[in-house]
């Protein structure tokens, strides 16, 4: 007899998001996954000047801040047709990879990892530590009930292993906080630089700015090659389960992003349907409504008839594809990450709960040291914007094909005489969180169903939690 | 009574916490002398129409940072973004404090009164819901622009009819002690240094409009570290080669909004949006994401459209 679970809402994530799952025999058979934020930043772009988007689509996301100014800048440098100087360029790679890499640490440790291990073990702390006395102390006696009613399940509770992961849960937000200073430095402030502008960016950057981020970066660095990846390895190692739960299509897609000095990319572009590389070609994408609040026309309309969610459906060739860092190595056929897999006794790169967590963490590993090396490419001295005139009355379309830490990101843009007539946005956690459309899941109610479910209670499935969190959903920006 | 020595242990547990305490001075010294940590406040986080910008910013604090927050100020019962539980059980505690009552509620973002769907909680619209929270808060914290004013959300044609923090309270009848702390996103030290002294003197600090006084009672412009160039009529007029002058003339909008930013600075203290030689956008203003172009392209002082700039100038500079 089938049931009814759902998880609403679904908390450690960014947003508003509804699960909604059938269960049989201990395993779901269906999924349903809504949206349930609706802001509308396409059409209140309608009619201000182009370059308004640079700053207000920006703030599309406070999660992943960043990628959507830049994708947005790309798009507007294509209608204004100028070409920032290498300077620029190689800035905004600095920034945009060095936000990743702390997106990527947020999501491992504050938003996924009470999904394995029991953090709250480390009150029975009784060592000398202070650091760890602190927390000890702090979760016997305050009262915080932000870290009690986690759903039912299989913990990691052995204490050596929670002590680790306690302390690394609070340096994780630490470190982060260094590298926002780091990337103020850069760009003004963070959420949402404003150096950021059509042409490249403003900051004046000296020696002693770069030293000051490379300072940080090591730190970040450091961190990530000695706490986060042996951790996330930890983790994976704990749940070799998971490697087979919350598989979608392995239908993929990604952008080129992170060129280096030799011209080459770090992420290749392409798409990757049953198993075959094809090219990338944005005149495929369509998104679909049939599931979503929306009219034909676009329009919001909550009350639509047979609609679920905020979220539409984007379908390339009627193909879902996953977007994100297993679809960015697998598009690569990234050999280091397969290495990694390897190691963890999987054969190839496909999508699970437990790839897409481990990749997360080896590309934090890969992007530091493609930092170091894209920091040397900044020449003192030389420009590191082409200035235009921000109140031109420009016309014609743009689109900036660029990269989030949650996958593939598009903002296209057609502006009349200075204004934005027609503004839209293909957004990673689009692709990955939109509803069902023509008869088609999801991907991720793909990945959920099939998912084994031994535990249940008020809070609902911890496995479902850990399959949908393993996406690092991010409602906001999927909705926008 | 508590002894000296135990006095100074706790000032200095919270001295790193009590965020700009030279801004409230002996106010906060005094009132954490009488803190036990049973009587840290309960605080829960509500995400209305929000981008989670204002959480995240939180974590990237100024003088301290958000763990001591956490650990040594309030007692965090209910954070979307942090909160180990989920589903029903996420909600439970929700209810539960809000239940019980004399915590202090926290609202992110807007919130949409027309198109109520636009925003849930759970099975239910933000809008039914958010009221039942609110009505034995001992106060309401607005955080960020949009939660202040509608901001982003409620900008262009506003299909959703986002509304404010402050209107939606007006419409389903809460009054309660609100405090707003704007800003797009905010900046962590105004939010953590106004919980402080909400809960080291348990009164409201100085509030016009409802917004800090403390934090956002000057023109960013008057404390510009570019104010120099201003008065020597240096403007800015090529973003590649003039890296020392006043951005008035793009567009920079510290001549019109109040905020303590170039002082208290951002990230660290790292940096502020003038310094990175990009114009303020006036993201603390509560006209925020404004209808007008963001940037401009003045030739002169005087073509500055802004009606809130002529008035400044016809005060020769004054308030």
């Amino acid at each position: 007899m089938a049931r009814i679970l759902s998880v609403d809402p679904i908390s450690r994530i960014e947003g508003h998001l509804k699960i909604e799952t059938e269960i049989d025999s201990g395993t779901v058979t269906s999924a349903r996954v809504a949206g349930n934020m609706y802001r509308g930043f396409e059409r209140m772009l309608l009619g201000r000047h182009p370059v308004d988007s640079a700053r207000i689509a920006q703030r599309i996301c406070g999660v992943c801040h960043e990628v959507h100014g830049v994708s947005s800048v790309m798009a507007l440098e294509e209608i204004y047709r100028v070409t920032p100087p290498e300077n620029g360029v190689v800035l905004r790679d600095m920034i945009l990879g060095l936000h990743i890499v702390t997106d990527h640490m947020l999501h491992f440790y504050n938003l996924c990892l009470p999904d394995y291990a029991d953090l709250s073990v480390a009150a029975t702390y009784s060592g000398n530590d202070t650091r760890l006395k602190d927390i000890a102390g702090w979760m016997r006696g305050s009262g915080t009930a932000f870290i009690s009613g986690a759903a039912e399940g299989d913990y990691i509770r052995d204490r050596e292993t929670v002590y680790r992961l306690a302390l690394n849960y609070f340096e994780a937000l630490k470190i982060r906080s260094e590298a926002a200073s780091g990337l103020a430095l850069l760009g003004g402030k963070v959420p949402f630089i404003h150096a950021l502008l059509p042409g490249g960016i403003t900051t004046e950057i000296t020696a002693d700015t770069l030293m000051k981020y490379y300072h940080v970066l090591e730190k970040t660095a450091d961190f990530v090659n000695n706490s986060f990846l042996p951790d996330a390895l930890e983790i994976a190692r704990r749940y070799p389960q998971y490697f087979k739960i919350g598989e979608t299509y392995n239908t993929f897609y990604a952008h080129s992003s992170f060129k280096n000095s030799k011209g080459n990319n770090l992420f290749n572009a392409g798409v990757i349907i049953g198993g075959e590389k094809r090219k990338f070609d944005y005149a495929k994408v369509k998104e679909l409504l049939s599931a979503s609040f929306y009219d034909n026309s676009g329009k919001p309309d909550e009350n639509r008839k047979g609609a679920y969610s905020w979220i539409k459906a984007p379908r390339y060739e009627g193909y879902p594809l996953e977007v994100g860092p297993v679809a960015r190595f697998a598009v690569n056929n990234d050999a280091g990450f397969k290495s990694v897999l390897s190691r963890l006794g999987v054969s190839s790169i496909t999508s699970s709960t437990m790839s897409r967590i481990v990749a997360r963490a080896y590309e934090s590993v890969i992007l530091c040291n493609y930092l170091f090396e894209r920091s040397e490419d900044f020449r003192l001295d030389e420009p590191t914007i082409r200035p235009v005139d921000l109140q031109a009355p420009i016309s014609g379309q743009g689109i900036g094909f660029s990269v989030a830490a949650r996958g593939a990101l598009v903002h296209h843009i057609t502006a009349e005489k200075g204004k934005v007539t027609d503004y839209k946005m293909i957004v990673p956690s689009t692709w990955n969180f939109g509803p069902a459309a023509d008869g088609k899941a999801g991907v991720v109610e793909k990945a959920i169903t099939g998912t084994p479910v031994r535990f249940g209670g008020e809070g609902g499935s911890i496995e479902v939690g850990r399959v949908v969190r393993s996406f690092d959903p991010c409602t906001a920006c999927s909705v926008h | 009574m508590i002894s000296r020595r135990e006095f100074l242990k706790r000032c200095r547990d919270v001295s790193v916490a009590a965020f700009g305490v030279e801004m409230f001075g002996t106010d906060i010294a005094e009132g954490f002398m009488k803190i036990a940590a049973s009587d840290r406040p309960l605080v829960s986080f509500i995400q209305g129409q929000s981008c989670t910008g204002c959480s995240i910013s939180l974590t990237y604090g100024n003088e301290t940072n958000f763990i001591d927050f956490i650990m040594k100020l309030i007692r965090l019962q209910v954070h979307p973004n942090l909160s180990f539980s989920q589903g029903e059980s996420y909600l439970k505690i929700l209810d539960t404090v809000s239940a019980k009552g004399g915590h202090v509620l926290v609202v992110e973002g807007s919130v949409p009164v027309k198109m109520k769907k636009a925003c849930m909680l759970g099975e239910h619209t933000l809008y039914d819901e958010l009221k039942k929270h609110m009505e034995k808060a001992a106060a309401v914290i607005a955080c960020g622009s949009c939660s202040c004013f509608g901001g982003i959300p409620a900008s262009g044609m506003n299909e959703t009819g986002a509304v404010s923090v402050e209107k939606y309270m007006q419409m389903v009848g809460i009054k309660k002690p609100l405090v707003k702390i704007p800003g797009c996103p905010i900046q962590p030290d105004r939010f953590m240094g106004t919980v402080a002294y909400l809960i080291a003197t348990g009164k409201l600090p100085e509030l016009k409009d409802g917004i800090p006084v403390k934090y956002f009672g000057e023109l960013i412009h008057n404390n510009c570290p570019r104010f120099q160039y201003f008065s020597q009529d240096i403007y800015l007029e090529d973003y590649n080669t003039d890296k020392h002058s006043c951005l008035l003339k793009k567009g920079c909008r510290g001549t019109i909004t109040k905020a303590d930013c170039p002082t208290r600075r951002w990230n660290g203290s790292v940096n502020v949006c003038v310094e990175s030689n990009a114009p303020c956008v006036g993201c603390v203003n509560e006209k925020w994401p404004f209808t007008s172009d963001i940037y401009i392209e003045a030739k002169n002082v005087e073509d500055v459209p802004w009606s809130e700039f002529k008035t400044y100038s016809e005060k020769g500079g004054r308030r």
